[in-house]
């Protein structure tokens, strides 16, 4: 299995962005997990970005697993951990790890955008994918099979972050109803025409004309706003 | 052996293979001779020209990144995401950053001499390949995986971010294919060809299955 270090494992730590959707590899802290006692723990999204919403919406319950404090793990401890996902440096410089053996589903209002203490990169969510295939199945797949796989649905996400970030203010962007309103509007926009942008998506030819016309539609929202 | 004149010699004979006047074989034997020099003096200049050709781009890409290093991290980042349409993960790939420090400096933030000159240096890139006339959306063709069997995923980013700047130039210029570039650049690729593919599902979402052999 493949290693990543910290610096390319994670987009943001601590500091995280509320305009970035809940993805897999996110992590939360103060959560209590129901089924694990009344303390509040970190855990991680595990579920994959296409098993997570139903539209715009989350679904009800998401697959999260418990990150617990865990030895740095180095070299060839990334091969022999297949039932971990590693975190090193992930809170002022001390490692935790994901443990797959306690996956659960985790009702998705206890996953809040304040609460966020980490986002994976997208190499970051490739290695997590890769690890949980290999934890549940033995099977090593390669991390340029999961980038191509997963290439259409990062790439909505990032589109959906950079609307909301160009959208709304940052005090709108402080308010969960303003983000959800945009986030509504977002989707709308991607499922429009014939070939709507998101069925657009499906096909790298067309991502880079995709992010020009999102960004002169959000341009179009801005204006709009104002009005 | 039969011996014809010059003046026989011009295939209404039926002195057949004999017919031919003395002179012929010096004739061609001077010409093949001829012919094998200009084909040796062809291959040599080849790779001398091929070799200047490659330094001239080289000189080019530098003149057009320095021209760009002008602009301001921002506009730069305005350039790359807004006209050319790259997507966040790539640039910060392309940089050696993370994305959420690239966004940043989009929003005013400081970027280092060295990030600065790799955003100048893909942006003039993407502009030569645009020019090149061949690749509508260079963009675009960065972040496709090369139409090679299933199973192999490469990507023209890919090479870039291995340095590839000069092979990239000669595929956009259809100059060679891409397993001759990839034979030179990755030797080995074809080891590389994964179990695996991606297709479109039925739920109309990608998903990886076990190729056919």
């Amino acid at each position: 299995m493949d290693q990543i270090e910290p610096d390319a494992l994670y987009d943001e730590r601590e500091d995280v962005s509320r305009a970035r959707p809940i993805l897999q590899g996110d992590v939360f802290h103060g959560v209590v997990l129901p089924g694990f006692g009344s303390e509040p723990r970190r855990v991680q999204v595990v579920a994959h970005p296409c098993a997570m919403r139903t539209g715009a919406a989350l679904t009800p319950r998401i697959t999260v697993a418990p990150v617990e404090p865990h030895e740095l793990v180095t070299g060839s401890g990334w091969q022999g951990n297949p039932r971990i996902m590693p975190l090193a440096a992930l809170v002022e410089g001390k490692h935790f790890a994901t443990k797959f053996v306690d996956v659960t589903a985790c009702p998705a209002e206890l996953l809040l955008r304040d609460q966020r203490i980490a986002t994976l990169s997208n190499q970051g969510i490739y290695v997590l994918q890769q690890r949980l295939i290999k934890h549940y199945t033995r099977t090593k797949m390669p991390l340029e099979a999961l980038r191509s796989e997963s290439a259409p649905v990062l790439t909505e996400a990032e589109l959906l972050r950079d609307w909301l970030e160009r959208v709304l203010s940052e005090d709108e962007i402080s308010s969960d109803d303003a983000l959800d309103t945009e986030t509504l509007a977002f989707e709308q926009w991607m499922r429009e025409g014939s070939p709507a942008p998101q069925q657009r998506l499906r096909i790298e030819v067309h991502h880079a004309d995709v992010r020009r016309e999102a960004q002169r539609a959000a341009a179009e929202r801005v204006r709009v706003r104002k009005v | 052996m039969t011996v014809t004149t010059s003046g026989q010699a011009t295939g209404t004979s039926a002195g057949g293979v004999a017919d031919y006047a003395p002179s012929a074989p010096n004739a061609t034997r001077a010409l093949s001779l001829r012919a094998d020099y200009l084909r040796t003096e062809v291959d040599m200049h080849a790779g001398e020209v091929q070799e200047l050709h490659g330094e001239v781009r080289e000189h080019d890409l530098a003149d057009r990144s320095l021209e760009k290093s002008r602009k301001s991290v921002a506009n730069l980042l305005e350039e790359l995401a807004s006209d050319r349409g790259m997507g966040w993960s790539d640039i910060a790939e392309v940089v050696g950053v993370s994305v959420s420090a690239v966004r940043k400096w989009r929003k005013g933030g400081l970027a280092s001499p060295e990030s600065r000159t790799r955003l100048a240096r893909v942006a003039a890139l993407l502009d030569v390949l645009e020019e090149k006339g061949v690749i509508e959306d260079p963009a675009a063709w960065m972040e496709m995986d090369f139409t090679l069997e299933p199973g192999y995923f490469i990507r023209p980013l890919d090479l870039y971010l291995e340095g590839h700047v000069t092979e990239l130039i000669e595929l956009a210029e259809h100059r060679q294919t891409t397993a001759q570039v990839l034979d030179r650049v990755r030797p080995n690729w074809r080891q590389s060809r994964s179990d695996f593919e991606v297709v479109l599902d039925t739920d109309g979402e990608r998903s990886i299955r076990r190729r056919d052999e």
